[in-house]
């Protein structure tokens, strides 16, 4: 036996060949007494080692454009179907009002539903999907209060309690407002109180700035500015929405796991996990202000949602386990955090009925004009292309967002309870494909009824976007609906969009 | 390598998009990092990918089921990869190459395995991407890459002792400045 027969076994072996008998013995006896082999052997157990703990590098999500392609590709076009979600004039065949949404999670809520240890009754992830794309637009309105606790903000405060209320109340309005209810050791500590509110098209919120990164909350200064900012227009998608029905986060199966029913209570629930990265959009008041530990990516999120009407009812995060955590931990100056022990519990004490004050919506200070399309018409010197087909969906607002660069110069917006669509127009030819949050690597697709555009999938707080360029006006849509519900919109446009044109 | 649930390839076969779609789900990411490997172009795997998926779905009506659908993916992945370095003129790695051309680098990546792996042959190095980083069986790695059972388990064993040379080489190097300069080396 010499050394490259002896690793040629080893590495096969390595690797699930099996090397056994006369041979195997072989090879053992003489790698036992080779200082070469034995090299080997730890050099590719290390080799090993390090391929398997490395970070994964970063996969961009290619569905919707590999799906988009394909349902231009021959075969599938010739199965394919392309339906609106909902039938055009029926609307909410199954209407769910926030008394209905209250008696339905109240009871066990309030209870606490415990997390492990109980048998789950399998459900498919894209049941729960679909569950949730369902319920968003029926939902009329929403009110709750939620108990946050946070855990390993700092050695000094290892624990805190915050009380947080959402309410929705639609087209599209928002208000979050976290009231921290700490006992913090000295007057060095500023609450995190915060006052959100999303009055389409403002946005408005007030709060403590957040301590600069990587110092310890209490090395900031003693009294920071409170923060108060007014928007005119936000491209992003409604921040707290995914508290009131996870769309952005479960609307889709990929990335999620659904461990199955289970009873909570007096209520079944439907137990979900994600990473932390996967589930952000469940945890708006962190990017809000204030100061928040921080969390890793790969951060466990248990998510327990009410069976029936699909609201969170409970969100856990727990800390990852592995090596790029504890490297993570390191980096944050953080001790090393346990997997089963909860950083972050932020559950659900009640859901109110009846619909919340329209004056909690009211943007302090905003003084924006909202206009019916006849009226942006005269304005704006041109009348806005409207698709002939929105599902579901009702003009909700139109207004003339501020001039900028690329900015378009009308926008419409429909909603159906959380879903929404936002229609951006610019008159004139655009060079190249970007447009509005369409950006210039949109993946080319056929619109039925003819006519190209250039898709996006969703990312970055946009939903799927789309842009129309025509000869005499330029689109985007951008929407929460399913990419079929998205297409057949666009194909409704009474724009034929052209192959974009070198900038 | 996990196989895809026959029932979803039988209604892709039968040209149902969902089923499709579901399978793009499953194993896009696997696909990317592949065709990643394979190019060192992040616009370039992303192109790959959906040019595999996009080929795979037009010959699924060929997939006998024989393998496993993931190999056959990872096929058609290495083929347009291959297409695609050569439509872009892009030279494959050889021996003794170190880069790509027009490759894009990752700073991130963890360097020295990285610089190991450019400095092994393209052969190896694909080899050793699919058995020790997509957990194909030799049998299935055979099957990619068109070549016996018998050439992946040399190549693995080729690949691994050039791998174990190139990081010891490095951290000899490594050793040496630091003893010269007086300090440690972090890790």
């Amino acid at each position: 036996m010499n050394c490259d027969r002896a690793q040629l076994a080893l590495s096969a072996r390595m690797d699930g060949e099996y090397v056994g008998g006369r041979r195997g013995i072989d090879v053992d006896s003489h790698v036992e007494g080779c200082a070469v082999c034995l090299a080997f052997l730890e050099g590719s157990a290390r080799v090993r080692t390090a391929v398997r703990i490395r970070p994964a590098d970063p996969v961009p999500d290619l569905v919707d454009h590999i799906v988009a392609s394909l349902e231009q590709s021959p075969p599938l076009e010739r199965a394919a179907t392309i339906a609106p979600r909902h039938g055009a004039p029926l609307r909410r065949a199954m209407p769910v009002a926030a008394a209905l949404v209250a008696g339905a999670v109240i009871g066990s809520v309030i209870v606490g539903g415990p997390f492990r240890g109980r048998d789950h009754e399998a459900i498919s992830a894209q049941a729960v999907a679909q569950g949730v794309r369902a319920a968003s637009p029926d939902l009329d309105s929403f009110q709750g209060t939620y108990e946050i606790v946070e855990r390993g903000l700092s050695p000094d405060v290892p624990e805190r309690r915050l009380q947080m209320r959402v309410a929705f109340l639609p087209p599209q309005r928002f208000r979050l407002e976290v009231d921290d209810r700490t006992a913090y050791p000295s007057a060095a500590w500023t609450p995190t109180d915060i006052t959100y509110v999303e009055d389409m098209p403002a946005t408005y919120r007030s709060g403590p700035t957040g301590c600069p990164s990587g110092l310890p909350a209490d090395a900031c200064p003693t009294t920071r500015a409170t923060v108060m900012t007014t928007s005119p227009y936000s491209p992003a998608a409604p921040l707290p929405a995914d508290l009131v029905v996870p769309l952005r986060t479960i609307g889709s199966a990929r990335g999620i796991r659904v461990l199955g029913r289970e009873q909570a209570g007096d209520r079944e629930v439907v137990h979900v996990e994600a990473t932390f990265d996967r589930a952000a959009p469940m945890f708006p008041f962190l990017r809000l202000g204030g100061t928040w530990r921080p969390f890793f990516g790969g951060d466990r999120v248990e998510l327990l949602l009410d069976a029936e009407s699909w609201l969170p009812v409970r969100i856990t995060v727990f800390p990852a386990d592995g090596m790029r955590r504890r490297d993570w931990e390191l980096r944050f100056g953080l001790p090393v955090e346990e997997p089963n022990t909860a950083i972050l519990d932020v559950r659900a004490t009640s859901i109110e009925a009846g619909e919340p004050d329209p004056s909690l919506f009211e943007i302090p200070g905003w003084e924006g004009e909202i206009l019916d399309i006849a009226s942006l018409a005269e304005r704006l010197g041109y009348r806005p292309v409207t698709p002939t087909f929105t599902g579901s969906l009702e003009l909700a607002t139109t207004l003339a967002p501020p001039e900028g660069v690329g900015a378009p110069r009308s926008l419409l917006v429909y909603t159906d309870g959380l879903d929404y669509l936002r229609v951006g127009e610019r008159p004139g030819r655009l060079a190249g494909r970007a447009f509005g949050p369409v950006g210039p690597d949109a993946t080319r697709v056929t619109l039925p009824g003819g006519g190209v555009a250039y898709l996006e999938p969703a990312a970055d707080g946009l939903g799927r976007r789309l842009a129309i360029l025509g000869n005499d006006t330029s689109l985007f849509l951008e929407t929460n609906l399913p990419l079929k519900g998205l297409l057949a919109i666009a194909g409704s446009m009474p724009v034929r969009g052209l192959p974009a044109v070198s900038p | 390598m996990r196989d895809a649930d026959p029932r979803t390839l039988d209604r892709a076969r039968r040209g149902d998009p969902t089923a499709f779609e579901q399978l793009v789900r499953e194993y896009q990411a696997d696909v990317y990092r592949f065709a990643w490997h394979l190019t060192r172009d992040r616009e370039l795997a992303a192109d790959v990918t959906q040019d595999a998926f996009l080929r795979a779905f037009r010959f699924l009506d060929g997939f006998r089921g024989d393998r496993k659908f993931g190999s056959w993916l990872f096929s058609i992945t290495r083929n347009c990869a291959m297409d695609s370095l050569r439509a872009r003129r892009f030279p494959l790695v050889r021996d003794g190459d170190h880069e790509v051309e027009g490759a894009v680098s990752d700073a991130t990546s963890h360097a020295v395995l990285d610089e190991a792996l450019r400095s092994i042959s393209h052969e190896h190095r694909e080899t050793f991407l699919l058995v020790e980083v997509f957990g194909l069986s030799y049998q299935e790695a055979a099957d990619v890459l068109a070549v016996a059972t018998g050439t992946v388990k040399s190549r693995m064993f080729r690949a691994r002792q050039a791998l174990c040379a190139a990081i010891a080489e490095d951290e000899s190097v490594s050793g040496d400045a630091a003893e010269g300069s007086g300090h440690g080396r972090r890790r």
